[in-house]
């Protein structure tokens, strides 16, 4: 009896050790930049990727991005906002001085976002959040029949490991009057060139004029990120089901006892 | 002790900060006008009131109009050298008058008689907007005391802008002809323009036509301003530098007016008139738009605007029909004229934008207004006695407004018209009557009781789509508003020699909220900062609960001078208005509205959203003016010294904040020269530095400075020249009513452009005006 209980005690710990030590791991993350012109609505990236605390590689990033100028500011929760679906991640790298990966997910299987096929944050800012595809002459045709695309930025530091987790999330936040706070948050932007972004031909945006030399197109820059890590569901009912088998176990042996 | 008030007038010129010794200076120089004894030479730039004329009144003479028309193309800055008179600044062209620290609609201001009104969300086309200075050929400011008789709807003072009256040829005199062409030029911002008149009157025909043009560049300040960042190399089209300052260039400023009066009779006069003022482009440097149009070419591109810089984005046109009768009863006056004014705005290229293909891609953001007014007065003064004159009289104004801002895409400005104000009324009617009465030739009172209605009234408001959803709650309400107006006035005059003459007098005044201040419903951010009218950068929320401002004010002067009037002279005036329901601002808070930030409430470095509310204000200041006659030396000319010194404290009584846009401290000296047909002048101005801000508005300080400028003219029996060098020692400084900087790049968000940047003074001019006369 005595081994059969080590041997549970054992495929639950086995069960959730990934949890605690695994190098790759799921996670959920929401970035805010804060929209001065649109409060009390404000661009929201609320998505998952997975990341190798390891290699510091961040993969499989996808979610949505909320349109700010929708919906209605009168109403509740997100106030009905468009929610624009960004599921190709196109663009990740290091960066060793910020210490962290950024990592950029757009609507369309193309970076192509601002005038000139343009992606960057810094070619947003550079050619007025232009919309790609721009003409001089009928840019309202050459929009419709455009890509439209949107982006969001992330950026995820070194220092993420499941240990953050729902209880205990990775916060970064960014100062952008003072200019203090995560440098790495300060990098994140986003671009929306979808219908629910447009200000005439002008995508709305958001950055930091600490990083990119200009707050967004509607004055939008970033203030907020939490990362939390997300048990994997095979983890789980590992877990779970060796938890249950000892329950089972002490039971049984309390009744014989 | 003239040599003395001089040395301590130029050591103020030079002084760095004049601040302390400002009020210092300023009583020296009027002491040393009161002891002068030299008497000899001519009249001084600023006259003051006149025996026979209405009390309170101040007038700007022949020659000061045509020295100051050498330095500005803005009618409003004509005023600048009466005292208690200053102005906001706004474009180049579109200056608002203050007298004792009230502006805009809180004073009453006429042209040729009409109460002309402005179309626009920022008032870029004020009354005085619409008539060129070379047009002008008197101005009378009811500074203190306004009779009820020019007066209503106003709290303030009355200006009174007049061209020249019609000619007729005296008997056998044959045909009378007159013509007028100018030109000038202002090196500061490359400003040109011309002028032209003519004139044909016979014994009871009169015709007149006449035109001007203006245009200027952006002008320049003595140093760099702005604060760093790429904010400000956004432009669109050429760069903006360092030292220009944006958004302050016109183009296509075109006036023209047809008059034809007619005398039937001996003292009776008709006369129409109809003018058109057409502008192609403005800047407003302290506000986020400019008046510049655009539309899109191809109807099936209906959101493809583009900018239109040679078409007219402002047309005021105007019909004027007025009687003068004399009779041996007394007099008749009666008008009426129509106004039709269209108005666009859109942003110049220079202020954000992007280069793409070598074409200019600005920030679009297309606003339209449409608005009429009918006015009209019958007046009739009835000479009772000798001694005692009734006034009474009738005038009307009916004002209707449409103001949208068309849709530019389908996503957040789009797909439908944002309508400001749709269907917006105002009308107002005011019975008056006033009583003149000379006792005695020391003693003269002027009692006057002045009641009507203003109603105003908005149709359904509309947003660019569901997102601007303010429009719900505003559409559901009432918005019919009637205020029943009361006003009265008490004056007496009392000279008891020749030598000084004492007026004081109370008043009772109304003025009934603008539209503009009632009615704009949107607390989205990027609408409230297109509602601003004062030029402070922050966003402006309309109130349709706001009561009528009434404004009690009590005015005293006393005017000392030698029996004729034309060797000296001390003028001091002191006021006090307490101002209930005062129309003033409170932040917009989370608890009002969810679109207005916690921030908000309480930030004292950005932009801020704000809301019409009325509060008790208080207002209170002096006015010192005076002229010596020096003395003439034999072949070199007679020399002259003319001041004067303004002070004004306004004070919100409810919130114990400063009230918006105080005039600081400021004193003007000029010294005179004149031989024959030859003057120069020689003129200081030193301003205070401006420390009491509005600070629910977060308006900003801005330092004390010191100018010198210099003139000189010649006039000759068909010609006159002036030349003009202002601001000669190149003196960086900023407009203490110039309001906020936010004329170059994305002004169209509240963060867009960086707070904490005042408009600039201009950098040295030279400017250079030729007048000739047939």
């Amino acid at each position: 009896m005595n081994k059969t209980l080590m041997v549970t005690a054992l495929l639950a710990a086995f069960a959730a050790a990934p949890m605690a030590q695994a190098s790759t791991a799921t996670y959920n993350i929401t970035t805010t930049w804060f929209e001065p012109d649109t409060q009390p609505r404000d661009s929201i990236f609320i998505g998952s990727f997975t990341y190798d605390d390891v290699t510091h590689s961040v993969t499989n990033l996808q979610g949505s991005l909320s349109e700010s100028m929708t919906g209605n500011p009168l109403s509740s929760y997100d106030y009905g906002m468009t929610w624009i679906p960004l599921t190709y991640q196109l663009q990740t790298w290091h960066d060793d001085a910020l210490g962290g990966t950024l990592a950029a997910v757009f609507a369309k299987n193309t970076t192509a976002t601002f005038y000139g096929g343009t992606w960057t944050p810094q070619d947003g800012v550079d050619v007025g959040g232009i919309f790609d595809g721009y003409t001089i002459k009928n840019w309202q045709t050459a929009y419709d029949n455009s890509i439209q695309n949107a982006y969001a930025l992330i950026f995820v530091p070194d220092s993420l490991t499941p240990a953050y987790n729902l209880e205990n999330p990775l916060t970064l936040s960014w100062n952008e009057s003072a200019g203090t706070g995560s440098l790495g948050l300060a990098s994140t932007a986003y671009g929306d060139c979808a219908p629910g972004g447009m200000m005439g031909p002008v995508c709305m945006t958001a950055t930091s004029e600490h990083v990119y030399g200009s707050v967004g197109t509607m004055s939008g820059y970033p203030i907020s990120q939490t990362i939390a890590a997300v048990p994997e569901p095979e983890s789980y009912a590992m877990f779970l089901a060796g938890l249950g088998l000892m329950g089972t176990i002490a039971r049984r042996r309390k009744a014989t006892t | 002790m003239v040599s003395a008030a001089l040395f301590y007038f130029v050591e103020q010129i030079m002084i760095k900060k004049p601040s302390a010794r400002l009020l210092a200076a300023c009583f020296a120089a009027f002491s040393m006008v009161a002891v002068a004894e030299e008497a000899v030479l001519d009249a001084v730039v600023i006259t003051a009131d006149r025996p026979g004329e209405a009390p309170g009144t101040a007038q700007i003479n022949k020659r000061t109009l045509s020295a100051r028309r050498t330095d500005t193309s803005d009618t409003a800055r004509l005023l600048e050298d009466m005292p208690g008179v200053s102005s906001y600044g706004a474009g180049g062209i579109s200056s608002l008058p203050v007298v004792h620290g009230l502006a805009d609609d809180r004073l009453r201001t006429t042209v040729d008689g009409m109460d002309l009104m402005t179309a626009c969300p920022n008032h870029m086309n004020p009354a005085l907007s619409f008539i060129d200075p070379s047009k002008v050929a008197s101005v009378e400011v009811y500074a203190g005391i306004t009779p009820v008789s020019v007066g209503g709807d106003s709290i303030g003072s009355t200006i009174q802008v007049n061209s020249a009256p019609p000619k007729f040829a005296k008997l056998d005199e044959g045909l009378l002809v007159e013509g007028e062409l100018g030109l000038f030029h202002r090196s500061n911002g490359n400003a040109n323009g011309r002028n032209g008149r003519i004139m044909i009157a016979g014994e009871k025909l009169n015709f007149s036509y006449s035109e001007s043009e203006s245009a200027s560049d952006n002008y320049w300040a003595a140093e760099n301003f702005k604060k760093t960042g790429i904010w400000k190399n956004r432009s669109a089209g050429r760069t903006v530098a360092e030292r220009e300052v944006g958004a302050t260039e016109y183009q296509g400023s075109v006036n023209r007016e047809l008059s034809l009066a007619l005398q039937p009779f001996r003292n009776h006069i008709v006369a129409l008139s109809v003018s058109e003022q057409r502008l192609d482009y403005e800047g407003f440097p302290n506000q986020r738009m400019d008046m510049v149009y655009s539309a899109s070419d191809d109807p099936a591109n209906p959101f493809q605007f583009n900018l239109k810089k040679d078409r007219p984005s402002n047309v005021n046109r105007l019909a004027n029909v007025r009687y003068n009768g004399q009779f041996d009863w007394g007099g008749i006056e009666a008008r009426l004229f129509h106004q039709n004014l269209h108005h666009h705005m859109d942003m110049l290229p220079e202020r954000y934008g992007t280069m793409i293909l070598g074409m200019m891609m600005p920030m679009m953001m297309p606003m339209d207004t449409v608005a009429t007014t009918d006015g009209g007065l019958f007046k009739a003064s009835i000479d009772l006695s000798d001694s005692d004159i009734l006034r009474v009289g009738y005038d009307f104004q009916n004002y209707r407004l449409d103001d949208w801002w068309p849709p530019i895409d389908n996503g957040g400005m789009g797909p439908n018209t944002f309508w400001n104000i749709r269907d917006g009324k105002r009308d107002r009617a005011y019975l008056f009557a006033e009583w003149e009465a000379q006792w005695s030739p020391a003693w003269m009172t002027l009692l006057g009781i002045r009641g009507g209605t203003v109603k105003s009234d908005t149709g359904p408001a509309d947003g660019y789509n569901a997102s601007y959803s303010d429009d719900v709650a505003f559409n559901a309400r009432d918005r019919y508003r009637k205020d029943n107006h009361l006003d009265w006035t008490a004056l007496a005059r009392y000279a008891p020699d020749a030598t000084q003459t004492f007026e004081a007098g109370v008043a009772r005044k109304t003025r009934s909220p603008n539209l503009y201040e009632r009615y704009p419903w949107s607390y989205n951010s990027m609408a409230a900062l297109m509602n601003n009218f004062v030029g402070d950068g922050n966003g402006y929320i309309g109130n349709p609960d706001l009561k009528p401002e009434i404004a009690h004010t009590f005015s005293a002067s006393g005017d000392w001078h030698d029996a004729d009037k034309e060797k000296w002279n001390f003028k001091a005036t002191g006021y006090l208005t307490y101002v209930q329901d005062f129309i003033d601002a409170r932040r917009c808070t989370n608890s009002m509205n969810p679109q207005c930030t916690v921030a908000n409430a309480t930030t004292t470095n950005s932009y801020v959203k704000l809301q019409y509310v009325n509060q008790a204000a208080r207002l209170y200041g002096f006015d010192l003016s005076g002229k010596v006659e020096l003395g003439r030396i034999e072949s070199i000319g007679s020399f002259s010294l003319g001041g004067m010194a303004s002070f004004v404290r306004g004070e919100n009584r409810t919130t114990g904040d400063n009230l918006y846009h105080m005039m600081p401290l400021n004193l003007k000296l000029a010294l005179i020269h004149r031989l024959g047909g030859w003057i120069n002048t020689i003129e200081a101005q030193m301003v205070e530095e401006k420390d009491r801000v509005s600070h629910v508005r977060n308006e900003m300080v801005t330092p004390d400075y010191s100018l010198v400028n210099v003139r000189t003219s010649y006039e000759w029996k068909h010609a006159r020249l002036d030349v003009a060098l202002e601001n000669v020692l190149n003196k960086f400084y900023l407009l203490p009513l110039g309001g906020a900087y936010v004329g170059q790049g994305n002004a169209m968000t509240i963060a867009g452009v960086p707070w904490g940047m005042n408009v600039p003074g201009k950098a040295r001019s030279l400017n250079v005006a030729l007048n000739l006369r047939f």
